[in-house]
């Protein structure tokens, strides 16, 4: 997959949350969804990086985005979002 | 994975399952204390069992995934067993304790189920290379004696499976990419007809292992291991299979 839209990114991030109370929606993040430890947040990124056929993993700021905002902001910075 | 589980003080193992309900589980310093990869394992079963049937849990340790079957409702009789005497106690105790009827034995793979066969069979057991284990946090008072590669336990239960599967019967089990995944997945194509992976969850090194990295390094180069340096971090993952006929 050449880039991902926000949608795609909301998704993602959600399967990573196995309880289906969590909801995630453009302003989730590590602050305001208790379940989004560090151990999530590995799996966030390593979805992206498999979407996005290892280019995420190029992205050395990913890894510090907390939120799904900051994903991606930083995804559209790299040209690995389609608006 | 099946909800939250954390270690409680005093060897207390507590499962929260999707229902609701919050299993405890005794355990020991003696024995295979449940991971990532155990509460991964039971959410793939749990998935995928569409009707009630007989389950052996292989590999049992303290009977986690077995009981948390029994208790979502999905086993119609519950077997169990495990190589160390103490894991079968802990089994039976964890079961009464649960309100869950097991049948416990201490076996070496199948040999305590020799005429026995299941709707299915649930294997969880040591599958990390040997040289790996041996530094790690995981093995600490219990024994790993899967190998140099870690596939020799897991591809045995492979083999051996397909005799104690009824008609229509499923094997799941997991594999850890600090083992020889090539070899253990070419095992389960040679005995069962369709093979398929459930799900995947990766995990950063544990830091007991950080200092090992030469030899996991060196094992990765062999094509024993697989690992990955990404987003400033050595990745391995845990992969839940199926395999039926």
């Amino acid at each position: 997959m050449q880039s991902l839209t926000q949608e795609q990114v909301i998704m993602i991030v959600a399967r990573q949350f196995d309880d289906p109370g969590v909801t995630i929606d453009a302003d989730s993040s590590m602050d305001n969804v208790a379940d989004w430890d560090s151990l999530v947040h590995l799996g966030i990124l390593v979805s992206l990086d498999v979407e996005l056929e290892g280019r995420a993993a190029a992205v050395k700021k990913l890894a510090a985005c907390r939120s799904v905002k900051e994903i991606v902001s930083c995804l559209a910075e790299h040209q690995l979002l389609t608006q | 994975m099946v909800g939250t589980s954390e270690r409680l003080p005093e060897l207390m193992y507590n499962l929260k399952l999707h229902n609701g309900k919050t299993l405890l589980f005794e355990t020991s310093e003696k024995v295979f204390i449940p991971t990532g990869t155990t509460t991964l394992l039971l959410d793939s079963v749990r998935e995928q069992i569409g009707s009630r049937g007989s389950i052996l849990d292989i590999g049992c340790g303290i009977g986690v995934v077995g009981i948390a079957l029994a208790a979502y409702g999905l086993a119609t009789s519950l077997s169990a067993s495990d190589i160390s005497h103490e894991a079968v106690v802990l089994t039976e105790h964890n079961a009464v304790s649960n309100g869950c009827e097991v049948t416990a034995r201490h076996s070496n793979l199948f040999e305590a189920w020799l005429d026995t066969a299941f709707d299915y069979i649930v294997d969880d057991v040591s599958g990390v290379a040997e040289g790996i284990a041996a530094v790690s946090g995981w093995f600490k008072n219990t024994s790993c004696e899967s190998g140099y590669d870690g596939s020799l336990l897991t591809k045995n239960v492979i083999r051996q499976s397909h005799k104690h599967l009824r008609s229509g019967g499923r094997l799941f089990f997991p594999v850890i990419s600090l083992s020889n995944e090539t070899e253990i997945i070419a095992e389960a194509r040679r005995c069962f007809e369709k093979v398929s992976l459930l799900k995947q969850k990766a995990w950063p090194l544990p830091d007991d292992l950080k200092p090992h990295l030469a030899l996991l390094d060196r094992m990765r180069n062999e094509g024993v291991i697989s690992y990955e340096e990404k987003f400033g971090t050595h990745i391995w993952t845990t992969s839940i299979y199926m395999a039926h006929n």
